[in-house]
């Protein structure tokens, strides 16, 4: 019932043009993708150094690049290397105890200042109601909702199956409605 | 709030949303949506998540491609290890040394029994039915030559080899001591134990820097 191949040809087509050498090949694709990683990054709960997070993702993925085989979207297959990185890093800090795991409720960061900005958005019951999901259900809803992913591409990026995927969705809809509902 | 019995139409919602739809499955979800009050509250909810998403900062697309380095070619790619890689992982290595350790020894422990059967054969002149159908094969071609001390009057020779697979009764004291001695000094039967063997890394054509990876 869905339609993306236009752009995934697109992307094949820049993929193969970034490896016969052309640079700004590597920019349009960047271009393509990247403020979408940037929203996955931050409805994730990461609040800090978010280019750089988007960065090591492209630059990941560029150096492995043979190693995408096609059988996903280059976007669903960005996703997936950027959560890896996200993983990592709150181990990383899990390990440092430097930082309090990453909520999106309570994390203080260089974003406080946007943050407020959006303050009447970002505490709208609707916002609440997606936060108290489980972190599973919030990556789901955020990938089918704020993302537009099949279930296919969300089980591949969360590494999951694709009715599993559909249960995550399906639950984490009905418990918004009943927050919002009380 | 309700949900929607048409599953496939739920299913289909932030598709929608998305712009992810045919022109045809837009139509028909959007005709859908007018007439559901479930399907048109769920999708406000949608628009409502989407307005409040946290803003994520605008990414400068032009710095982030400026770090990937050039493309550096195919890569290497790996396959099944090959036959040389086999050995050099070392619980392969111990695994193969033990099997060929335990073959070899079981080897010489059933040559040493065959031995000791064909001895006592031979040293108490027991019936034929006991000596080992192998007992032949494992005596040495000298055991079945003639000697002088076993030739009778009649030219006829009394050898080894009948004494082995006919009969050891009628063999004198001195023959059945010649009889030992030979079979003492055949080469191909292991007179103990068999001796521990050593294999190293060498007998599978591997280097130490193999070993260590």
């Amino acid at each position: 019932m869905t339609s993306g191949s236009q752009g995934e040809d697109a992307d094949r087509e820049l993929i193969q043009r970034w490896k016969a050498g052309d640079s700004r090949a590597a920019t349009e694709l960047v271009s393509r993708h990247a403020d979408a990683l940037a929203r996955f990054a931050v409805s994730a709960g990461e609040r800090s150094e978010i280019e750089e997070l988007v960065q090591d993702t492209f630059v990941r993925a560029f150096a492995s690049i043979d190693s995408f085989r096609g059988e996903s979207s280059l976007r669903t297959w960005l996703f997936t290397i950027e959560r890896r990185l996200m993983l990592d890093r709150r181990r990383s800090e899990r390990r440092q105890r430097t930082t309090v795991p990453v909520q999106p409720a309570d994390a203080v960061t260089e974003f406080d200042a946007l943050d407020s900005l959006l303050a009447e958005e970002a505490e709208s019951r609707v916002r609440k109601a997606v936060n108290a999901l489980s972190p599973m259900q919030r990556e789901v809803f955020s990938l089918r909702v704020e993302q537009g992913m099949s279930y296919r591409e969300i089980a591949d990026v969360v590494g999951t199956t694709e009715g599993a995927a559909r249960v995550h969705y399906h639950n984490a809809m009905r418990a918004v409605k009943e927050f919002l509902s009380e | 709030m309700n949900d929607c019995v048409n599953a496939e139409v739920r299913d289909a919602l932030p598709d929608l949303l998305h712009g992810r739809l045919s022109e045809l499955d837009t139509a028909t979800m959007k005709a859908h949506v007018e007439s559901c009050p479930d399907c048109r509250a769920e999708l406000e909810i949608m628009r409502q998540v989407q307005a409040s998403a946290i803003i994520a900062p605008r990414m400068n697309a032009a710095a982030i491609a400026a770090a990937i380095p050039p493309y550096a070619g195919a890569s290497v790619v790996r396959h099944a290890p090959s036959r040389e890689r086999i050995f050099s992982h070392p619980l392969t290595l111990r695994i193969a040394v033990a099997t060929a350790l335990v073959a070899i020894g079981g080897w010489a422990l059933s040559n040493v029994r065959a031995t000791d059967e064909v001895r006592q054969t031979a040293s108490t002149g027991s019936a034929i039915g006991t000596v080992p159908e192998n007992a032949a094969s494992v005596v040495s071609p000298s055991a079945i030559e003639p000697s002088e001390a076993s030739t009778t009057a009649t030219g006829e020779t009394q050898v080894a080899s009948l004494s082995l697979v006919e009969t050891t009764a009628g063999l004198s004291d001195a023959d059945l001591e010649k009889l030992m001695a030979e079979l003492d000094g055949m080469e191909s039967v292991p007179s103990a134990e068999p001796q521990e063997i050593t294999i190293t890394d060498d007998d599978f054509g591997i280097s130490d820097e193999d070993s260590l990876r």
